[in-house]
């Protein structure tokens, strides 16, 4: 094994990560109630310290393992950010910083970072032993330090994710691999795996004659194993082939910008051309706008990163959630290669967490409620990523009681949510209504409330990043969420229509077909108009954006363009459909009152702005 | 003739179902114990493929007689028997000797999977 490269990348990418965790530590000192930077840090920490854990650097290791804690502590909410706690993070920081050369130099073990550890313990913990961390006991840690090189091919091993007893499993684990030969560099310790804070995982260089294989066989002898990642696989990122530059996330949306804006000016240059009707000058704009759009492509999949990145960061507080509780649960990931571009990426995980939470916490029975109801004990959640076309569909199912569709219907008519007479026609009107502000935080029985937040705060999350939500439940089997979602947020397919003098723009995923109809007066209020042989509900566009002179079209045949999210429909009444074109939507920074269905703004090829409007809020 | 067995549990219920369960699979219970001075009593006379072995009884618990008994055979295969929350237990249990465990309330199918394991 080549270590020297993963010593490279380790000190590339760990310098990138505190880099990013100073930016964050001053985002968050600015809005200390923000979420967002405690995610990120959270993120980055965790992944310091996976890679230096991987490496044998068992007191960086540490260091980030208390300090993710305290994140961790933090983002749940069982700590209140201060200034003292900012102030611990920030030296926390600095001593990773500090801490990192000298590891990579052979000089971990030396490190003076047990103050460090045991003041991020006590804020998580206060007076409370921590064992998990207790660096005094370095014999676990003792690295056999070559020239400054751990010894031994690293191994990580994952446990199924409904294993009793995780952490003597993991003792199993480490009795198995020294049949093999000698363990060393055990991350989490040893006198960890008893403890809560044990997740599942653990890693360990091993010395041995014998091949991956066979260690990996050896292992998985231990029972409940889900991976064994042996040696190089390890501490590489996934992609490895080729040659590669690190290139940061900025530069790559500057680029993507760019090229959107030329898919853009190409487009129009298209239509230009096609009213000159000159053939040589239509061959070369037609070639432009293939480049362009191979272009396009390129930039797009470099900007895509696998949905593993995300999804792996779930079992642990699923696990940790469900051992609170006193629930058994499996989640199983299915999918987690399927890629997503970055920026859609960071924004996708903690929404989806909460739906996770969610599931545990309210669909998930209790094992003996399960066992009375005639299912398995330990429940199942599906967390599953597949490409369909342009999108991505994210699934999370689990088979817990389902939603009460009639419970929530007594409560939502008890809060004002539904008129007495009413009921909710299906999952789609149940969706709607538990996405209402407001509403499923306070709702216990929907199954899907609690721990404050509400399933609106995670629909609202998803829309941000283009998602269209779905859901279907079964009372008694279960209930799953879909998430559909574009590969990329920079350019959009989009419908132009025409209302009066103004232009707007429909994003075409929503599109599901044009045709023809009668207008009459009820469309100004969204009453059914017929089409098709069907009925519909309609809104007239004019209407809904405030043109007064629609009732004098009442009558005439207008273009309509059909609306769908989910199973509903709706019908939109315009004046004309111009046609398709791809758009970069610009977010417009919304007044108040700006409706919900107006999404932003995109500047067209002729260099003029059009609205950009939100089917999910019409429908 | 089936694998044989040693069944350890000071409670004659526990006994009775791990014996019926092995019984079941085609294993061969040899004998039973009822604290860990007699487990390593019968281990030492019986010579078992395998013993079963609860954590808490009487007279010397489950996890001295793993000492004891992996100290007379460095090869012993001992499955551990564990209530949940015992896993400290466990895990000491583990580093005297045990080769693996199971959690009660049992699940036949745990059992006989990690039964399985240890008779490869």
């Amino acid at each position: 094994m080549d270590l020297d490269k993963y010593v490279a990348l380790f000190l590339a990418d760990s310098r990138e990560h505190l880099q990013q965790c100073n930016a964050l530590l001053l985002d968050w000192e600015r809005s200390p109630t923000s979420a967002a930077p405690v995610a990120g840090l959270f993120r980055s920490v965790h992944t310091i310290k996976g890679m230096a854990a991987t490496l044998g650097y068992g007191q960086l290791a540490s260091l980030s393992h208390a300090l993710e804690d305290l994140l961790a502590e933090v983002r749940d909410g069982g700590l209140v950010p201060n200034s003292d706690l900012l102030d611990l993070c920030f030296r926390s920081v600095d001593a990773l910083e500090a801490g990192i050369e000298p590891a990579v130099e052979g000089q971990d073990a030396t490190l003076e970072i047990d103050d460090m550890v045991a003041a991020l313990n006590e804020v998580v913990r206060p007076g409370e032993e921590a064992p998990e961390v207790d660096v005094h006991r370095t014999g676990e840690f003792a690295i056999p330090v070559g020239i400054g090189a751990p010894v031994g091919r690293p191994v990580r091993v994952t446990l199924r994710p409904g294993a009793e007893m995780a952490g003597a499993r993991a003792a199993l684990v480490l009795l198995k691999a020294e049949l093999l030969g000698k363990v060393s560099a055990v991350f989490p310790p040893r006198d960890t795996f008893h403890t809560p804070v044990f997740g599942g995982e653990l890693t360990f260089r091993l010395t041995t004659s014998a091949t991956d294989d066979r260690i990996a066989e050896v292992i998985r002898g231990a029972g409940d194993v889900l991976t064994v990642t042996v040696g190089d696989r390890l501490a590489a990122p996934t992609r490895t082939m080729g040659r590669q530059v690190r290139v940061t996330l900025e530069r790559l949306d500057d680029l993507l910008n760019q090229v959107s804006e030329l898919v853009v000016a190409s487009n129009r240059l298209t239509e230009l051309v096609e009213q000159h009707r000159d053939s040589p000058l239509e061959d070369a704009v037609g070639r432009v706008a293939r480049l362009v759009a191979e272009a396009q492509s390129s930039v797009t999949e470099a900007r895509l990163a696998p949905v593993a990145e995300v999804f792996d960061r779930f079992p642990r507080p699923i696990r940790d959630l469900a051992r609170e509780l006193e629930k058994r649960v499996a989640i199983i990931i299915e999918g987690g290669d399927i890629e997503l571009d970055r920026s859609i990426l960071d924004e996708l995980g903690d929404p989806l967490l909460h739906l996770l939470r969610n599931a545990v916490d309210h669909g998930l029975e209790a094992p003996a409620e399960r066992v009375a109801a005639g299912k398995p004990p330990e429940g199942r959640i599906l967390l599953r990523a597949t490409r369909e076309q342009n999108t991505v569909l994210i699934m999370v199912r689990d088979d817990g009681r389902g939603i009460d569709r009639p419970a929530v219907e007594i409560k939502a008519r008890s809060e004002g949510f539904l008129a007495h007479d009413q009921a909710l026609a299906d999952d789609d009107a149940l969706l709607a209504l538990l996405g209402k502000p407001g509403f499923s935080t306070n709702v216990e029985v929907t199954g899907v409330s609690g721990r404050g937040v509400g399933i609106d705060v995670v629909l609202t999350g998803f829309r941000a990043i283009g998602g269209r939500v779905t859901l279907r439940t079964n009372p008694g089997a279960g209930t799953t969420f879909e998430l559909r979602l574009p590969l990329t947020l920079a350019i959009v397919q989009a419908l132009l229509v025409t209302v009066g003098a103004e232009r707007y723009a429909l994003p075409l995923a929503f599109v599901a077909e044009t045709g023809q109809v009668e207008r009459s007066p009820d469309q100004a209020k969204g009453g059914p108009i017929s089409y098709r042989g069907g009925s519909l509900q309609g809104i007239a566009l004019d209407a809904l954006v405030g043109a007064s002179e629609w009732q004098q079209r009442v009558g005439h045949r207008r273009p309509v363009v059909v609306l769908e999210t989910g199973h509903r429909r709706i019908g939109l009444v315009v004046d004309t459909l111009v046609g398709r074109q791809d758009i970069v939507v610009e977010p417009v920074d919304a007044p108040r009152g700006t409706p919900p269905w107006m999404n932003g703004a995109a500047i067209l090829g002729d260099g003029l702005p059009i609205l950009v409007l939100d089917p999910a809020a019409l429908v | 003739m089936g694998q044989t067995v040693l069944v350890c549990d000071d409670a004659i219920f526990m006994r009775t179902m791990i014996t019926d369960i092995l019984t079941q699979a085609g294993y061969e219970v040899i004998g039973e114990a009822e604290s860990g001075a007699q487990a390593v009593e019968r281990y030492r006379e019986l010579r078992p493929d395998m013993v079963t072995m609860d954590i808490v009884m009487p007279d010397m618990g489950g996890i001295d007689a793993v000492r004891e008994i992996v100290k007379a055979d460095p090869d012993a295969k001992i499955l551990m028997c564990s209530a949940m929350g015992q896993q400290a237990l466990v895990v000491e249990a583990i580093q005297a000797g045990a080769k693996d465990f199971v959690v009660k309330p049992f699940q036949p199918s745990r059992v006989l999977e990690a039964v399985q394991r240890l008779l490869v």
